[in-house]
């Protein structure tokens, strides 16, 4: 049976790892996309890692050390986030399979990830809501970090355009309220602090539609 | 694909970094606010009363193959157990009790979720398909330095629910144990032991309770060990025909 689509993708990599031996995973330990595809990360993030299930977060085409960065931190326990709907912190389901790959490898992934081409935007549902967004984005001070639409950000800093929402104003909340606290996030608490959830959710519903 | 042994000290130094500290007092741990039960509400009852299709199911699974893998093994370092060969009944326990949050599995969570897998006639569904598939030849072992141990308290302790050779019972949802993941099996009996896994049945936790470390990684190196029938057994380095 002919199985379609990334399913034969991740199957196919699979296949190869579990049947190989030592020698295929040490022929191909550096080989970023197949190990996007068989230490599980595909399972979440989705094909070409901009179809992610649920709120986590479209990684494709984000920034090389950024995302290697935040990998490495869940992996330690440095970054951590609220609590999900399942009552664990959202990072703990990933931060749980980390051992799975050392520094290398998460380098390699994360350089695969950044070289792909960027998610498409969510299409625009509520243009008063979003037009607000934008203005709440250029008020306040976002740019500073994130350039105009989150597109040209500092060295190291995360891209925010096309970000889906749910996952950017977890995030923004998450840094505002101290819950989240690795690499630069700390800098940003004075900036999120004069939003309410409100205008978190305006500028994540903004950033969602602005194409990288 | 070589079959990895761990040391005793490198098990507990793993247990020790587990990153949520285990209580000491099953009790304890229930009163985190989370409700335990052995059988607790969910759609355990209603899946099982589901004609399962066998078909849809190995749709559903290739889900789930991208941890527990294709030919259902999961990794023989424990991070994912073998699914292969488990009870239908233990399945779509397991699954609906993931789904209804009373069983805690972050990794897993998502997957459980009927925007993930589907309703419950998918948890019918692929449970069936993964009861049907053959398991591992080579699971992964413990150390093999404290069998004789092993296979005492074994005797002792666990045959008068998962059988003399580990193979479980599908009608009381005691799960088949022979040729599971030696690191999974210690994790899981922790966390039975301690409360943590709180939809274990409640004999079970009072039976452990007085095992030691030494005793645990003995019963279950040696539970490690056993092996299925052949005909429940896969050969070494089988892939599975369905996701070719």
């Amino acid at each position: 049976m002919r199985v379609r689509g990334f399913h034969g993708m991740i199957l196919g990599a699979a296949v190869l790892m579990s049947a190989g031996t030592a020698l295929a995973e040490d022929a191909a330990p550096l080989d970023g996309k197949k190990l996007f595809l068989t230490k599980t990360c595909v399972a979440c993030h989705g094909k070409d890692g901009s179809k992610a299930i649920l709120k986590y977060p479209n990684i494709a085409a984000q920034d090389a050390k950024y995302l290697a960065a935040q990998i490495k931190d869940i992996k330690a326990g440095t970054r951590v986030a609220a609590k999900g709907d399942d009552g664990n912190p959202r990072t703990k389901g990933m931060a749980d399979v980390l051992h799975l790959v050392d520094d290398a490898q998460i380098d390699a992934i994360s350089t695969w990830l950044a070289g792909l081409p960027a998610p498409a935007p969510a299409a625009v549902e509520n243009a008063e809501r979003v037009a607000q967004g934008a203005d709440l984005y250029k008020k306040s001070g976002c740019i500073t970090c994130h350039g105009p639409d989150g597109k040209k950000p500092l060295a190291t800093y995360p891209k925010l355009a096309g970000a889906k929402k749910d996952y950017a104003a977890l995030q923004i909340k998450d840094i505002r309220d101290g819950v989240r606290t690795n690499g630069k996030s700390k800098l940003m608490v004075s900036f999120a602090k004069k939003l309410n959830d409100e205008q978190i959710e305006l500028i994540s519903e903004y950033l969602g539609t602005v194409a990288q | 694909m070589r079959i990895k042994t761990l040391s005793v000290a490198s098990v507990l130094a793993a247990l020790a970094f587990a990153p949520v500290a285990l209580a000491a007092d099953p009790a304890a741990a229930a009163a985190d606010g989370k409700k335990s039960g052995w059988m607790q509400e969910s759609e355990r009852d209603d899946a099982l009363h589901l004609t399962p299709n066998k078909d849809k199911g190995r749709e559903v699974y290739e889900v789930c193959s991208a941890c527990h893998m294709p030919n259902g093994w999961g990794l023989d370092d424990g991070t994912f157990p073998q699914l292969a060969g488990q009870h239908r009944t233990v399945i779509v326990k397991q699954l609906a009790d993931i789904r209804a949050g009373n069983r805690d599995n972050p990794t897993m969570y998502p997957f459980a979720l009927p925007s993930e897998i589907g309703g419950t006639q998918s948890i019918a569904d692929v449970a069936d398909y993964i009861a049907g598939l053959r398991m591992t030849p080579e699971n992964g072992v413990g150390p093999g330095t404290d069998l004789e141990h092993g296979a005492k308290l074994y005797a002792d302790n666990c045959v008068r629910c998962h059988g003399a050779n580990g193979e479980g019972d599908n009608d009381k949802f005691y799960p088949r144990i022979q040729a599971q993941h030696y690191n999974y099996l210690v994790r899981q009996y922790q966390w039975i032991k301690a409360g943590k896994r709180r939809n274990a049945n409640p004999d079970m936790v009072k039976q452990i309770q007085t095992f030691t470390d030494k005793d645990t990684l003995a019963v279950l190196d040696y539970v490690s060990r056993l092996k299925p029938p052949a005909e429940l057994t896969a050969p070494k380095g089988w892939e599975n025909p369905d996701f070719k």
